[in-house]
C-alpha cells in the first residue's frame, strides 16, 4: 500500500476519536474545578484531635508548618500554603489522625501574608472543657 | 559480555586480579548493601587497578565517582558495575588533595572528575580540562561540599 | 573557510532546560562544540545533609520532574538497606508499578519532543495526548501528576482496591492501542525515518568508552538493563523483553524507547494481575544505624545510583546521586561533530537530556 494512503487510513479512527471526545477544559472561576478525589491539596486539621506533639512540624520537608507553644496547654499550629509542597508527609506522620489533606486548591491572593492559616489555636479553657 | 553473578564471586575475582597486578599487597575489603564490594586502595594505585580490571575482567563501566568529606580526610569512591557493584575506595588528605586522572583509561570519567574538583577541590593530575562544571564561573568561595564550607551566601544564589 | 560561532542557550527555544552550547560552524556543518551546564544547580546533595531521612524523600523527588518516582524509590531502597528493613511484597510491586507508568510517561514525552523538533507535530500531539492517560492514572493513584510522593521509608504510600485495578486495566487497554499506533507510525513514517537516520551515531566502542547507560546504550547494541540484570523483585518474576538495536543513531533510539514503552504497558498489566496480598508498608526505626549503602535502578533514561552514608544521627552524612543524563552529555561533542546545523536539534533531543538531573 502506498505510504500516504496508509497514513490517512490510520488517522481516521484518531479523527473520529478526537471529534467525539468532550472538551476537557473547564472555565475555571465561573465553573467548578474538576479535581480528582485522591488529589493532595491543602492541609486541614481536626483541631480537637491535635495534641501539639509537633511530629508534623518536624517531618515537613518544606517548613510549611509552625508550632508556637507557650506552655503545655497553649499552642498554635500555623500553616503556610505558599511554602507547602503538598507531599502529605504531615498526614502520614500524625499519630492521632488530626492533620489531613483535602482535594482543594489554595486560593490565589495578592499578599502572601493573607495565605497564612491558623490550624489549631489551643487555649487552656478548651482543654478543661474537654477533660 | 559476561557478568559476575554475586558479591562473593566479585570479591574473589577482583582480589585475584589485584594479587597479580600488585604482588605482595594486602587490600582491605568490606561488603555493603545492596550488593557492593568496597576495596580500599592506596591513592597511587587507582589507575593501574582500573587498567587491570578492564584488561583481565572486562570491567569498563565506571558508574560514577563519589567524593566524601570524612572530617579528617577526603574519600573518593569509584563505583563500578559488572553484574554486581564494585567500589574502589581511596583516601586523600584534606590539604592539597591530588590524584591521577582516570580519563585516559575511561574517558567517561571526565564529568565526574570535574564535578569532584568543583565540589571538593580535588586536583586530578593530567585531566584535560578541569574547568567549572556545576558551580558558576564567578564562584570564589571554598569548594561547597567540604565540611569546612558553610555553603553559598545569599548573593551567590 | 571562516568559522561562525552560534550560541545555543542558556535560554533557547530548542532546549527545554537551561544549558549552553557554543557551536563553531564551517558553512552548514558543525566543526566544534563546547558545552556548559550548571545553570540549574540547586545543591541538592548538600541540602540532603541538612534534612532528615524522611524529608529527603520529597527533596530527592524534585531532582527531576519526569522520573521523580524512581529517584525517591532508589533513595528509599538505600536507606531501607541501611536500616535492614524489608519492604513487603505488595509495596515492592506497587513501587514497580509506578516506575513503569513513569517510564511510559517519560518515553512518550520524549517522543513528542523529538517529533516536535523535527517538525512532525502530528506525532507530538498524539504522543502527548496519550501520555495524559498515564498521568491521569498516576494522579489517581498517588494524588499528584508529577510529584507523586508515592514513597515512604518502608514501602509504598498508596494502595489499590480491586475496582481501582479494573479501572486502570481498562485505561491500559486504550493505552495499548494508542501506543501500538505510535509504534506503527515510528516504524513506517518516512518523515521521521529520514530526519533521524544516521544522525548522532554512537558506536558500541564509544558507548563502552564513555560508560553510557540506558536507551542510548541499548540503541548502540549494548544489551544492558538493570531491571533484568540485577535479578531483583518484582522483575525476576515478570516477563519482559529488552529491546536492543545496533544502528546507534537517533532512529534506533526512537525505536528502543517506543518499544520499551510497549513492554512497560505489558509489565504494568502483569504487575496488576499478579499483585500479592498483604500490607504495603512496614514499620521502620526512627534512627538509621551508621553504615553505607549503594542502590541502583533503571530509570527511564538509564542507570541511576544512590550512595548513602549514615553516621548514626537522624540526618544522612552523605547522599550522592548520579543520574543517567550525565553519561550522555559527554558523548554530545562526538555526536555533534560534522552534523548539519539543521540536525543539531535532532541530536540534542535524541539523547533525551534532563539537565535538572545532571545539575542536581
Amino acid at each position: 500500500m502506498p505510504f500516504r494512503v496508509r497514513s490517512l487510513i490510520y488517522m481516521v479512527p484518531q479523527i473520529i476519536r478526537s471529534l467525539r471526545a468532550p472538551s476537557i477544559t473547564v472555565r475555571f472561576p465561573f465553573a467548578p474545578a474538576v479535581i480528582p478525589e485522591g488529589y493532595r491539596g491543602v492541609v486541614k486539621v481536626h483541631a480537637e484531635l491535635c495534641r501539639g506533639c509537633s511530629l508534623c512540624v518536624r517531618d515537613c520537608p518544606a517548613a510549611a508548618l509552625e508550632l508556637h507553644r507557650e506552655n503545655r496547654e497553649t499552642y498554635r499550629l500555623i500553616y503556610h500554603p505558599e511554602r507547602c509542597a503538598y507531599c502529605g508527609q504531615c498526614e502520614l506522620s500524625c499519630n492521632f489522625g488530626a492533620i489531613y489533606q483535602v482535594n482543594e486548591i489554595s486560593r490565589s491572593t495578592l499578599h502572601l501574608s493573607e495565605l497564612e492559616t491558623v490550624l489549631v489555636d489551643r487555649k487552656p479553657e478548651e482543654e478543661d472543657s474537654e477533660g | 559480555m559476561e557478568l559476575v553473578k554475586d558479591v562473593t564471586e566479585m570479591r574473589a575475582r577482583v582480589l585475584a586480579t589485584f594479587a597479580e597486578a600488585f604482588p605482595g599487597q594486602d587490600f582491605e575489603t568490606r561488603e555493603i548493601p545492596t550488593d557492593d564490594v568496597v576495596i580500599t586502595l592506596p591513592a597511587g594505585n587507582v589507575v593501574a587497578a582500573v587498567g587491570a580490571l578492564s584488561e583481565k575482567l572486562g570491567m569498563t563501566h565506571l558508574t560514577t565517582i563519589t567524593g566524601d568529606d570524612m572530617g579528617d580526610e577526603i574519600r573518593l569512591l569509584y563505583h563500578m558495575w559488572h553484574g554486581c557493584g564494585l567500589t574502589l575506595e581511596v583516601k586523600l588528605p584534606l590539604t592539597d588533595p591530588r590524584i591521577a586522572t582516570l580519563t585516559e583509561q575511561i574517558p567517561g570519567a571526565t564529568m565526574y572528575e570535574r564535578e569532584i574538583s568543583d565540589m571538593f577541590g580535588v586536583v586530578f593530575d593530567g585531566h584535560p580540562d578541569l574547568s567549572r562544571l556545576l558551580l558558576p564561573d564567578s564562584w570564589d568561595g571554598p569548594p561547597p561540599m567540604l565540611k569546612s564550607s558553610d555553603g553559598a551566601k545569599e548573593d551567590q544564589v | 573557510m571562516t568559522k561562525t560561532t552560534v550560541p545555543i542557550g542558556p535560554q533557547h527555544p530548542l532546549l527545554k532546560e537551561p544549558m549552553s552550547f557554543q557551536l563553531g560552524l564551517e558553512g552548514e556543518r558543525v566543526a566544534e562544540s563546547a558545552m556548559r551546564i550548571g545553570y540549574v544547580h540547586r545543591g541538592i546533595e548538600r541540602l540532603c545533609q541538612e534534612r532528615s531521612y524522611v524529608q529527603n524523600i520529597y527533596l530527592l523527588e524534585r531532582v527531576c520532574g519526569i522520573c521523580s518516582h524512581v529517584h525517591a524509590t532508589t533513595y528509599s531502597r538505600a536507606v531501607e538497606a541501611l536500616m535492614g528493613v524489608e519492604v513487603p511484597p505488595r509495596g515492592v510491586y506497587l513501587r514497580a508499578l509506578m516506575c513503569e507508568f513513569e517510564r511510559i510517561h517519560s518515553h512518550l514525552l520524549w517522543l513528542g519532543v523529538i517529533a516536535r523538533n523535527i517538525g512532525f507535530d502530528t506525532i507530538f500531539n498524539y504522543a502527548w495526548r496519550d501520555r495524559e492517560i498515564v498521568l491521569d492514572i498516576m494522579e489517581d493513584l498517588s494524588g499528584g501528576r508529577v510529584s507523586h510522593a508515592a514513597n515512604t521509608l518502608g514501602g509504598s504510600r498508596f494502595d489499590l482496591t480491586d475496582e481501582h485495578r479494573d479501572k486502570i486495566l481498562e485505561q491500559l487497554q486504550i493505552m495499548d492501542a494508542q501506543i501500538q499506533l505510535l509504534l506503527g507510525a515510528v516504524e513506517h513514517e518516512r518523515t521521521l525515518r529520514e530526519r533521524t537516520r544516521g544522525i548522532g551515531k554512537l558506536t558500541l566502542e564509544q558507548i563502552h568508552r564513555y560508560c553510557v547507560v540506558g536507551p542510548v546504550a541499548r540503541a548502540s547494541g549494548l544489551d544492558i538493563d538493570l531491571r533484568r540484570d540485577r535479578h531483583e523483585a518484582p522483575y525476576d518474576r515478570l516477563e519482559f523483553a529488552v529491546p536492543v538495536h545496533t544502528d546507534g543513531d537517533v532512529w534506533a533510539r526512537t525505536l528502543v524507547r517506543v518499544q520499551e514503552a510497549v513492554e512497560s504497558v505489558s509489565l504494568c498489566r502483569q504487575i496488576l494481575n499478579s499483585l500479592p496480598e498483604g500490607p504495603v508498608t512496614t514499620r521502620v526505626p526512627r534512627r538509621v544505624p551508621a553504615g553505607e549503602a549503594i542502590s541502583r535502578s533503571e530509570a527511564p533514561r538509564g542507570e541511576v545510583i544512590y550512595y548513602v552514608r549514615s553516621d548514626g544521627s537522624d540526618k544522612p552524612a552523605r547522599v550522592k546521586v548520579r543520574t543517567p543524563t550525565l553519561t550522555a552529555l559527554v558523548t554530545l561533542s562526538e555526536q555533534l561533530a560534522d552534523v548539519q546545523m539543521a540536525d543539531v536539534s535532532v541530536v540534542l533531543s535524541g539523547v533525551d537530556l534532563c539537565i535538572a538531573c545532571a545539575d542536581r
